[in-house]
């Protein structure tokens, strides 16, 4: 007869045994996944850490942009000869449909149209200051007549009659103004930023309508310093050496870019300004 | 469930050699046969090997019953160590001369070479990795006469290799190795052999799982199974007189018991 107890008792010694190896590689299995788990859930919390300071920086971004919303709304003189450009083409049309048996005949008006639209500042010296508001206003009516005017040259009296002011406000057209000064720290701002000539020629020609001729000058000469090839620019910088007094300065910067560039505008702002034009 | 059962399925596995008790398993009666058939050949000698408890013994057990009826064969289970005393019972058993005092190789091999057979007589020589070198040269210069034809069983280890090539790599005509059983083969083989006894609701107790364990221990051994599966039954033997049977599973083979067994042989070493 075998004894059962003390086999027993080896069996059990050794299912205990044999059950080490699994019980030591489970365990490690579980702190090695426990581990990995503790490191993915700090990983997911540094994650969502910097996503939310991501987060919290985009909501801060959002809201400067919002601010900078009206600032590119502001910007108005584009918009403005868009919506001006438009309405003429319309009217443009409507005329040419109602007097189509007019004759055309040759118009040299066209001249005037190349300064107003490739030279504004020429003619659109409008500013904050009273002094220069009424002339301002003058030289608006004068473009947009001009405007009408000038396009594909139908001379017609009836033309001559329509009203803008009451075609505009027919079709509701409203342009916004906005405090220029405003506007100007605004994108001194931006351009302080970014660097950009056309934020640094923006602010130039901004201060020349206000008058400010000192920081349009030198808003100009940064633009130049960034990008010497736009010709608004050396036209600002010249037209505010002028404003200046420093008449002989402006001369000598405009010859030298004519040189460069053979400017049309350039020289024919050189010219005013020599024949005393432009004062 | 009798009692009685486990006590004639322990006996069933008790470790003898016996012809009776052959087990026929598909691959090991192939191979059986084809040593049957080469004894029919004209062969000098045939080497059967194997690692211990594949069955070489069993083998020679059984060809020796089945030759033994139409042929002279002489069965030498334990070898005979002494170089006279060898070729004195060769004489005796196989030519029936009785020698009382010394006989050397020379004496004996007049006598085999005067000599002739209608059937040449079969030796079975069991553990023969026994016999000393010298002997083992003689044996092979006895079955060159072609008088007398040999079937020996070794030990299959590197030194028995090494036996079985220098002595009788040129001579053998024949040699068959016996490996352990698999385990579908294991399976079989217990099954048939409790069958066998009529200890069917014990064969039925054996199902792949415990197969399959009992092969993981004794490595497909017919003799280490033998031996396990004897003490599995010694206590399910013991459980029972200790009344103690209604704590073990009775319809299939503890695993449990099976490996307290395996304790108690010494194939697990706890």
């Amino acid at each position: 007869m075998l004894n059962t107890r003390e086999l027993e008792k080896r069996w059990l010694a050794y299912k205990i045994k044999s059950y080490i190896p699994h019980a030591i590689i489970i365990s490690a299995i579980l702190t090695i996944a426990i581990f990995v788990n503790m490191i993915k859930e700090a990983k997911t919390t540094q994650e969502k850490e910097i996503v939310a300071i991501i987060n919290a920086t985009d909501v801060k971004k959002d809201k400067i942009e919002v601010k900078q919303v009206p600032e590119q709304i502001s910007t108005p003189k584009p918009e403005k000869i868009e919506v001006i450009e438009e309405y003429v083409a319309k009217q443009e049309q409507t005329a040419i449909e109602q007097y189509e048996e007019l004759k055309l005949k040759p118009s040299l008006s066209f001249m005037k149209k190349i300064q107003s639209s490739n030279f504004p500042y020429y003619q659109e010296e409008v500013g904050s200051k009273k002094t220069n508001a009424k002339k301002t206003n003058k030289q608006k009516e004068k473009t947009l007549d001009i405007a009408i005017l000038e396009t594909p040259t139908v001379e017609s009296s009836a033309l001559t009659k329509i009203n803008n002011d009451e075609e505009l406000t027919d079709n509701r057209i409203v342009i916004d103004r906005h405090n220029a000064k405003d506007d100007i720290n605004t994108i001194i701002k931006r351009f302080k930023k970014n660097n950009n000539p056309a934020l640094s020629l923006f602010i130039a020609k901004k201060y020349y309508e206000l008058g400010d001729y000192h920081n349009s000058y030198n808003y100009a000469l940064i633009t130049n310093q960034i990008n010497n090839s736009i010709e608004d620019s050396w036209i600002v910088f010249s037209k505010s050496l002028v404003k200046l007094d420093k008449k002989d300065m402006a001369i000598k910067t405009l010859k030298d870019y004519i040189k460069d560039s053979y400017s049309n505008n350039a020289k024919i702002l050189l010219d005013d300004i020599q024949s005393g034009k432009f004062k | 469930m009798s009692s009685s059962i486990y006590l004639s399925s322990k006996n069933v596995f008790l470790d003898t050699v016996n012809a009776k008790d052959y087990i026929q398993l598909d691959r090991v009666s192939t191979i059986y046969q084809s040593l049957k058939d080469s004894i029919k050949k004209p062969l000098k000698m045939i080497l059967l090997y194997g690692r211990p408890g594949t069955g070489k013994s069993m083998f020679l057990s059984k060809l020796y019953t089945d030759l033994s009826s139409s042929q002279i064969v002489h069965l030498y289970k334990t070898p005979i160590l002494d170089e006279s005393e060898f070729y004195k019972t060769l004489a005796q058993d196989i030519f029936s001369i009785k020698y009382s005092g010394e006989l050397n190789f020379t004496q004996f091999m007049k006598v085999v070479n005067s000599t002739k057979f209608d059937s040449i007589p079969v030796v079975l020589l069991d553990e023969a990795q026994l016999y000393s070198d010298v002997l083992m040269e003689k044996i092979r210069l006895l079955s060159d006469t072609r008088t007398v034809k040999f079937v020996i069983t070794l030990h299959k280890t590197e030194k028995e290799d090494l036996i079985a090539k220098e002595h009788f790599q040129t001579r053998i005509w024949e040699s068959v190795e016996l490996e352990n059983a698999s385990s579908s083969e294991l399976k079989m083989y217990i099954q048939k052999k409790l069958m066998k006894d009529n200890c069917f609701d014990s064969a039925n107790m054996f199902n792949s799982k415990n197969v399959n364990k009992i092969h993981k221990l004794t490595n497909g051994n017919y003799r280490d199974t033998n031996k396990l599966i004897y003490t599995l039954f010694d206590l399910y033997c013991t459980y029972e007189e200790k009344q103690q049977l209604s704590n073990i599973n009775t319809n299939q083979i503890s695993s449990k018991l099976i490996e307290m067994a395996a304790i108690h042989t010494g194939l697990i070493n706890a």
